[in-house]
């Protein structure tokens, strides 16, 4: 089977993009072979990467974009989605599974993501914004 | 599948709230809260929550249902959730709701469990 060409795409910072966004990735995790389960958890991944892009790092501006990445090799999946906000810390990131954070509201979306995915960096764009690059591996 | 809610009062006063469809960030999660507000209002506090037709679910969406669990639990009331797919169970064990939350097997288990609860 030949893997997808990789590809990349702009976004704007609003709600209404996640949707046909999180469609197009399940798409994609398809091309490249992964089953329907796991195209089901790559894309909520991807959604809460992609709502936190848009909510907390563009924070709706709509003047701000947020860049999706795709691709497909060697033998993983790597999903790339950046934003043009002020950046954050995975460090910074409370543990939702912890006894005081259980009962919050919000807070669970990016320890979601690295639950399902095998690998989550975040790194610092210059001259500002997120990256967010994360990895499923095809088994 | 667009978010819908359905209530259902039983005969005991349990209140079987039916949510279909998928639930992800957006103005379709507060149908949730209104529907909790609405029961409360009614002093409904005894509310089991039927999941079996929820397909899909984001961290919004458990947000919004740790919300009206905490008001139902503030009001005095209790409210389990039943009958909830694989997918979500997987979702739910991500985040711990089944540690803060009543899970059942089957809308029924939830029903008599809440039906042994005080109304008052």
């Amino acid at each position: 089977m030949s893997l997808p060409e990789p590809v990349t795409q702009t976004l704007p910072s609003r709600i209404e993009a996640i949707d046909g966004a999180e469609e197009a990735i399940r798409h994609y995790a398809a091309s490249a072979g992964f089953d329907e389960g796991d195209q089901y958890f790559i894309g909520l991944a991807a959604r809460e990467v992609l709502v936190n892009a848009i909510r907390h790092g563009n924070r709706f501006d709509a003047g701000k974009q947020v860049l999706l990445g795709l691709a497909a090799a060697d033998e993983q999946l790597t999903i790339e989605i950046c934003d043009e906000g002020d950046g954050f810390q995975l460090a910074d990131v409370a543990d939702p599974l912890a006894p005081e954070n259980l009962e919050k509201r919000s807070g669970r979306g990016v320890r979601m993501a690295m639950s399902i995915m095998d690998t989550f960096e975040v790194d610092r764009r210059e001259p500002r914004g997120t990256s967010v690059r994360m990895t499923k591996r095809m088994v | 599948m667009p978010f819908t809610t359905e209530r259902n009062v039983l005969a005991s006063g349990v209140v079987v709230l039916r949510l279909t469809g998928t639930m992800t960030m957006g103005a379709q999660l507060q149908q949730l809260e209104w529907d909790i507000a609405e029961l409360l209002k009614n002093s409904q506090k005894r509310i089991a929550v039927d999941m079996a037709a929820i397909t899909y679910l984001d961290s919004s969406a458990i947000g919004a249902i740790v919300g009206a669990s905490g008001s139902v639990r503030t009001a005095g009331g209790q409210l389990r959730l039943a009958a909830v797919t694989d997918r979500v169970k997987t979702i739910f064990k991500m985040t711990g709701l089944e540690r803060v939350l009543g899970v059942d097997a089957t809308v029924d288990e939830a029903v008599a469990k809440l039906a042994a609860v005080d109304p008052s």
